[in-house]
């Protein structure tokens, strides 16, 4: 696996917000997703750069709705994640649940 | 600050009432490109006036819009960039998604024959007039010369300012002074023009050649390629003759034999030793084919008042032109204070050897440079033009691309590979269009331009074409792509009907069509310029008749023809022999003719009070036969020509030019009044006649004092004969060379021509930049023409349907004319106002080029009014065309057009 595929932890994060919302997910929706979920406050540019970078990989695919008068007459862009993106995002979480596998944490935290 | 959702309504309230954002916050996001910035706001607005300006408040929904906008410029616009970058994972691919744009670009390319061929046509016709000026501009000022480190080369001339010669060649006895005293010169030599008659192997042939130093050959750093160079033995008066051939030579009059070293030829009538041959391309000092050594006698070394020498030089290392200026300056006003008799007045001017032989034409190439690059930059106009064009009608299908996953970046790289592409394929017939341009430059020209010989399509210009194809195909290539990537989806998925393209489309033609026709109006009044001062120039009265007129040179061997009653027995009986043939109307000879080189010598006014010999005036002087101004044709305003009986024995008589007669005579007429010129013993000349100025080289600068003595009282050895004949001369030529053998079967004749090709030689660098300059404007207005002609026509086929609906709510015919002529003349006018204002620049430009011209004022008004008027003719007229198209239009059909 090269290491441009796999996945930065804000890329996971927008990624499992993308699977959460299904249809209705888009730029305000997906960043209320991650800040709901993660308690964390993200602008609006992060999120779309990083959809973006997404796009590029081909893990996620983007479309354009109709313009709407609450959105002061600009067009929505949708989203949602694409079969290679299902793959990548589950990859991810094996790895981490592979790493956290037979870990005697108590030990660990005894120590400190 | 955590600002949670207060639900998943997303609807809210809007409509109702307009949300009003921070306008400073909107005005940041348009740092951001269109299509990001648009989407984004979009969401910020939304969340903005359903989620947190109900929440929170009016302020506190200001600050929250204004964070997100500053925190979002930065990831955005790097994600932009990132996106510009070729991804890792397709790098490894890139010359498979290259080959993949390349197939495409060729398949619509194809596809689109027409537009293709024309492109093409542009394209083979800008590159190649660039490249092939490049090429000489390559030959001429790039390619360094080819001796060792030329940069230290520097010619040393002497000057006397107050006669105005800036650059005059040395005498013998100042050269020999500079050489022993000077500190900054590793070594110094010096050259003399000579000609050596070739006898005794064949035809006879004079072949132009030089004395030289012995070590003008080490001085350049040049070696032989057979044989040796001189030695400073060879450069004795004592030695036995020796001479080095031009490659050329050797390989066109010997045969390139190779055991030619030792070989003995007869040259003015002595024999000589070829002791060497050169490598190719040496040929200095001008087009010498021969070398022998200067060998300067005890007398010749003491002359210190004959000026006759070229003398050239190598720089120490280190030491600068201006050191060695003040150097030799030093120098020279020491030999004034010591010999005042000849050397008060004279000082020394230096200049790289570069400069002199590049001369004048450094300028004028550089201009014709500056031409022909604007020539392609208004082809560039011209095919960014057609693509913006063809961008419109393929809008569809690039919106098509970019739903199927094409990013931007994908869609302006393909775009530009068409369009590179193109210009490479358009570079390649350009190159073509060199190969065969480079050859018809050096055939129209031979002597106008420095190092002609050199000029062909090397390496370097080969590199040159192929990056300026490359630059040409990304200039026209970029705004293009820039625009056409950029559909507006919502807008292509409304529009149903085609249309002029977006308003930014419809200003970067209009853009295009001014910037055309402002840079095609400044070449065409540059050229209209130049024209009319050459033109001006050629219908000057030169002060003779160059038609149906043969010349050439003969120059009798020394030792043949030592006395001067041998001298003038040959050419009494060749020109009896000219005169004789059939054809001929009258046949003389001079010294020399206008425009082949002139001898200048003092003269003094006797009964005036004598003069320091610096102070002398001089004049050009002719020694010419009686018949001369009969077979010229200068006219005779006072007194009488020569005639038979100044012969030898006679009293000396002289004829001169109104110049002389106006600038050393005002009050007095010269008639009757004696001079003496100072070439050999004193000998008072009495001025028997006043004749009309000739004018001289270049026709430009103002005829000099001219003076006139009959050749039998002071015979020379070299002539150029003149035959006036009735028909065309040409055909006399070969009858002529028979003529000259029947005399002398061992006398070369030389430089046959008419003697409208020597006039035409002497302007021909001006010929050449004036053609060249002139063809490169044409080019210019075709191409405009042709750009203006393609966006009318396109513009009339868009807005047919608009037409049709004018027309059917009854506008007349003459309106829809007048309505399409004022769009498409629009930015004619404008380019014309820019490109007036533009040529006004170019012309003082050209002005201050060495004279390029000739009594015409750069604000001629003839040319900046004609010139405007015909330009906007022919664009009104490339406008009318589709206009009148467009009045036509039935209106039922342009309803029904789609």
């Amino acid at each position: 696996m090269g290491k441009g595929e796999y996945l930065g932890e804000f890329e996971q994060i927008v990624m499992i917000a993308l699977a959460h919302l299904g249809e209705n997910a888009y730029g305000m929706t997906i960043r209320g997703e991650i800040e709901k979920r993660a308690g964390r406050s993200v602008s609006i540019g992060a999120v779309y750069a990083t959809l973006d970078r997404l796009e590029r990989k081909g893990y996620v695919a983007s479309w354009l709705a109709d313009p709407t008068a609450e959105r002061g007459g600009k067009a929505k862009r949708y989203f949602s994640l694409e079969p290679a993106g299902i793959i990548a995002i589950q990859r991810a979480r094996e790895m981490l649940t592979n790493m956290w596998e037979g870990l005697d944490w108590d030990s660990h935290m005894r120590t400190l | 600050m955590s600002i949670r959702r207060r639900g998943g309504n997303s609807s809210g309230r809007a409509g109702k009432k307009a949300p009003c954002p921070p306008r400073l916050a909107d005005l940041i996001l348009r740092l951001l490109p269109e299509l990001p910035r648009n989407i984004m706001r979009g969401d910020l607005v939304e969340e903005y006036t359903t989620l947190i300006l109900p929440r929170f408040g009016k302020k506190e929904a200001d600050r929250w819009y204004f964070r997100q906008v500053i925190f979002s410029i930065g990831p955005v616009l790097r994600g932009e960039i990132a996106g510009l970058r070729i991804p890792p994972k397709r790098r490894e691919n890139i010359m498979e998604t290259f080959l993949h744009d390349a197939l495409y670009a060729v398949r619509m390319l194809r596809k689109n024959l027409g537009f293709t061929v024309v492109a093409l046509m542009a394209l083979a016709l800008g590159i190649g007039a660039n490249t092939a000026v490049f090429s000489v501009v390559n030959a001429v000022l790039i390619r360094p010369l080819p001796y060792e480190d030329p940069d230290r080369l520097m010619m040393v001339f002497e000057s006397n300012p107050q006669k105005g010669w800036k650059q005059f060649v040395a005498s013998p006895a100042n050269f020999l002074d500079w050489r022993e005293q000077n500190q900054v010169f590793e070594q110094i030599a010096a050259t003399s023009r000579a000609s050596f008659n070739l006898t005794g192997e064949g035809e006879p042939e004079r072949i132009p050649g030089s004395s030289v130093s012995g070590n003008l050959f080490d001085l350049l750093g040049v070696k032989p390629a057979l044989g040796r160079a001189f030695s400073t033995e060879d450069d004795r008066d004592t030695s036995p003759p020796v001479v080095i051939l031009s490659h050329g030579l050797w390989q066109r009059r010997f045969g390139s034999d190779a055991n030619i070293i030792g070989r003995t030829l007869t040259l003015n009538g002595k024999s000589s030793t070829v002791i060497g041959v050169m490598p190719a391309g040496i040929q200095y000092p001008g087009q010498s084919e021969m070398w022998s050594p200067l060998a300067l006698s005890a007398s010749d070394a003491a002359a210190r008042g004959a000026h006759y020498l070229l003398v050239i030089s190598r720089l120490k290392k280190g030491v600068s032109l201006e050191q060695a200026q003040n150097e030799m300056s030093v120098i020279a006003s020491r030999l004034e204070q010591q010999y005042p008799a000849t050397n008060s007045g004279w000082g020394v001017n230096m200049n790289s050897l570069s400069d002199r032989v590049i001369g004048d034409m450094g300028p004028s190439l550089l201009m014709l440079f500056g031409a022909v690059s604007l020539v392609l930059l208004i082809a560039c106009a011209n095919l960014a033009n057609l693509l913006l064009v063809r961008g419109v009608a393929r809008q569809k299908e690039i919106a098509v691309r970019s739903a199927i996953g094409a990013s931007r970046s994908r869609i302006i790289r393909q775009l530009l590979t068409e369009s590179v592409l193109l210009a490479l394929v358009g570079g390649t017939l350009g190159l073509l269009l060199a190969f065969w341009g480079v050859r018809a430059l050096v055939a129209i020209n031979p002597s106008g331009v420095p190092r002609s010989q050199e000029i062909g399509i090397d390496a370097t210009v080969l590199v040159f074409a192929l990056a300026i194809s490359f630059l040409t195909g990304i200039i026209f290539g970029l705004i293009p792509a820039l625009q056409a990537s950029k559909p507006n989806l919502n807008e292509m998925l409304k529009e149903g009907r085609s249309s002029t393209g977006s308003l930014r489309r419809q200003r970067a033609r209009g853009f295009l069509v001014v910037s055309e026709v402002a840079l095609s109006l400044m070449l065409l009044i540059g050229a209209g310029l130049l024209l009319k001062s050459f033109l001006r120039l050629q219908n000057e009265n030169p002060g003779y008749d160059s038609r149906n007129a043969l010349t050439m040179t003969l120059s009798l061997p020394g030792s043949k023809y030592k006395e001067n009653h041998k001298r003038t027995a040959f050419f009494d009986q060749v020109l009896d022999r000219f005169n004789s043939m059939p054809g001929v109307e009258s046949a003389a000879a001079s010294t020399s003719i206008p425009f082949a080189g002139d001898f200048k010598w003092g003269f003094e006014i006797t009964g005036r009070p004598p003069m320091a010999p610096s102070d002398v005036p001089s004049a050009n002087y002719y020694a010419v036969t009686s018949d001369y101004f009969r077979a010229m044709k200068i006219s005779l305003t006072k007194g009488r020509f020569f005639n038979e009986k100044d012969a030898p024995g006679s009293p000396r008589v002289a004829i001169i030019n109104e110049t002389m007669a106006r600038r050393y005579f005002p009050d007095e007429d010269p008639i009757g009044k004696h001079i003496n010129i100072t070439n050999g013993p004193p000998a008072p000349r009495e001025i028997v006649g006043i004749v009309g100025n000739v004018m001289l080289s270049g026709f430009n600068i103002e005829t000099p004092a001219q003076m006139y003595e009959p050749y039998q009282q002071n015979p020379a050895s070299s002539m150029v004969m003149v035959v006036r004949t009735t028909g065309d001369p040409m055909e006399i030529a070969s009858s002529i060379r028979s003529q000259v053998m029947a005399v002398d079967s061992e006398q070369p004749v030389s430089n046959v021509k008419t003697l409208s090709q020597v006039v035409s030689d002497s302007i021909a660098d001006r010929t050449f930049t004036v053609s060249l300059f002139g063809s490169f404007a044409l080019l210019a207005l075709v191409l405009a023409v042709v750009g203006v002609y393609g966006v009318m026509a396109f513009s009339v086929t868009q807005r047919i349907h608009e037409i049709g609906i004018r027309m059917a709510l009854g506008a007349g015919r003459g309106e829809v004319l007048r309505l399409m002529m004022r769009q498409g003349m629009k930015p004619v006018a404008a380019g014309i106002a820019i490109g007036a204002a533009g040529a006004f620049a170019l012309a003082k430009i050209l002005s201050s080029f060495s004279e390029l011209l000739h009594k015409v004022s750069v604000t001629d008004p003839v040319v900046f009014v004609f010139i405007p008027l015909l330009l906007g003719a022919v664009a009104s007229l490339a406008c009318a065309i589709p206009a009148r198209r467009a009045s036509k239009t039935d209106p039922m059909t342009a309803l029904h057009y789609e």
